[in-house]
């Protein structure tokens, strides 16, 4: 009950600051916005523009995950790997996404770019929370498993999984959210024709801020599912049992 | 073979924890390490662990041998069953209908697939136990392994601990000779 109360009291603040502003302009109101996201719903070319940025996105994103899962179980077994790879790691978080868009449009072209650049910012998260979440595994299991002589592959799955899992859900929360919005802006920049990106670009050039709005909204909700999905995925790998 | 410690001292820092130990552990023995806290009884078994380094002396005999252990804490996965910690030592060794017969000479049916951070103390030390004894070894040690047990749970503890010992070297350290005499172990001064 709190929550929808919660929903309810922001879209009547959002109705309220469209009444005073009184330009559609500038802004339009939840009624208008759904109205707009409702017309691009029927729109084949909508269906296409998602499936475009989610595939390309949704892919860098995983196999962002994939990598950093594994350079940071490789960093934590042998530092000598971490302090390779820490120089690029930090490059990666540091350098602006603008940046590596316009790198990336000379070396890929648009239209994997935000499957290039979603890699980039969500790889040197998750790289850095793998090998310290996994340096976080319990010294007195691992005495244990010394003890008891348990395979590696026990270990990683009994003692170290457990203790990266809390670690990774939450980075993943960050990262993913991250991915999206830097992907989407990538397509914003380099304009990969039938991708979102296009439709927010083309919708700033018409300034129909109504359909602005209703790009954005569509951005939320697929972002959302997605984060959904992966972190049900996720904690069903992490639980132990 | 047996276990011989020839002149084992073990410091931490300044302080002299073990010093100047010579036992010799006979293959198949129950040993018993009674003293008070503080005495050098973890130190002793951490050693027989090879979680510790000697800082002087030998320990002859230990070679390949495999070990299990009840430790001072039950450093149990504590968000898996029961069954599953059980499971983790012993492999495919035992069926699921062994595994639940034995545990459930310790245990309450019931406990098997719960989680084990909603087991008892006293469960979970018998859990701790039951993990020790199952998982094939040729040494066992076992440190403090009734605490939290009321006599009923120890006296069934020490009528287990004595049958799977068969064949196995015993090491437990424990603060009265009455738990030592519950196994009719040998006791071991140092």
């Amino acid at each position: 009950m709190k929550k929808p109360a919660i929903l309810a009291f922001w879209l009547l603040v959002w109705q309220a600051a469209t009444i005073l502003v009184h330009n559609r302009l500038l802004l339009v109101g939840p009624a208008d916005t759904l109205l707009a996201f409702a017309g691009q719903l029927v729109n084949r070319a909508f269906w296409n523009a998602v499936g475009f940025s989610v595939l390309r996105i949704g892919f860098g994103v995983c196999l962002a995950f994939c990598a950093g899962l594994l350079t940071g179980s490789l960093a934590f077994i042998k530092p000598f790997v971490g302090e390779l790879l820490a120089l690029p790691v930090r490059l990666m978080k540091s350098i602006p996404v603008a940046s590596f868009v316009i790198l990336a449009l000379i070396w890929t072209g648009s239209e994997n770019l935000s499957m290039f650049v979603s890699f980039l910012v969500v790889y040197p998260i998750i790289h850095v929370t793998t090998e310290s979440g996994l340096a976080g595994a319990d010294p007195k299991l691992l005495e244990m498993a010394r003890v008891f002589r348990l395979p590696a592959w026990k270990r990683a799955l009994y003692l170290y999984r457990p203790a990266l899992g809390p670690y990774l859900v939450s980075a993943c929360r960050t990262a993913l959210g991250m991915g999206f919005k830097s992907g989407i802006a990538a397509e914003v920049i380099g304009v990969p024709s039938g991708s979102i990106g296009e439709g927010l670009y083309t919708a700033k050039i018409y300034l129909s801020t109504a359909e602005l709005f209703a790009w954005t909204l569509t951005i939320i909700l697929v972002s959302a599912m997605f984060e959904k999905v992966f972190l049900l995925i996720l904690r069903e790998c992490m639980a132990e049992r | 073979m047996a276990i011989e410690w020839k002149d084992v001292s073990k410091r931490f820092g300044k302080e002299t924890v073990l010093s100047h130990v010579n036992v010799r552990l006979e293959d198949g023995g129950i040993y018993c390490l009674a003293a008070p806290s503080g005495s050098g009884k973890t130190t002793f078994l951490r050693l027989l662990m090879r979680l510790e380094e000697l800082d002087e002396g030998t320990i002859l005999g230990l070679g390949e041998k495999r070990v299990s252990a009840v430790f001072q804490e039950d450093r149990l996965l504590e968000n898996s069953s029961v069954l599953s910690n059980l499971r983790l030592v012993t492999g495919k060794l035992y069926s699921g209908a062994e595994l639940t017969a034995v545990a459930g000479r310790l245990l309450p049916e019931t406990a098997l697939p719960k989680k084990v951070r909603e087991c008892s103390g006293g469960m979970k030390r018998r859990v701790a136990l039951l993990r020790a004894l199952l998982a094939p070894s040729e040494l066992l040690l076992l440190d403090e392994p009734f605490a939290g047990l009321d006599e009923e749970n120890k006296q069934r503890a020490a009528c287990m601990i004595q049958e799977y010992a068969k064949g196995r070297t015993v090491v437990l350290a424990v603060h009265t000779e009455e738990d030592a005499a519950l196994l009719n172990a040998r006791l071991l001064r140092f």
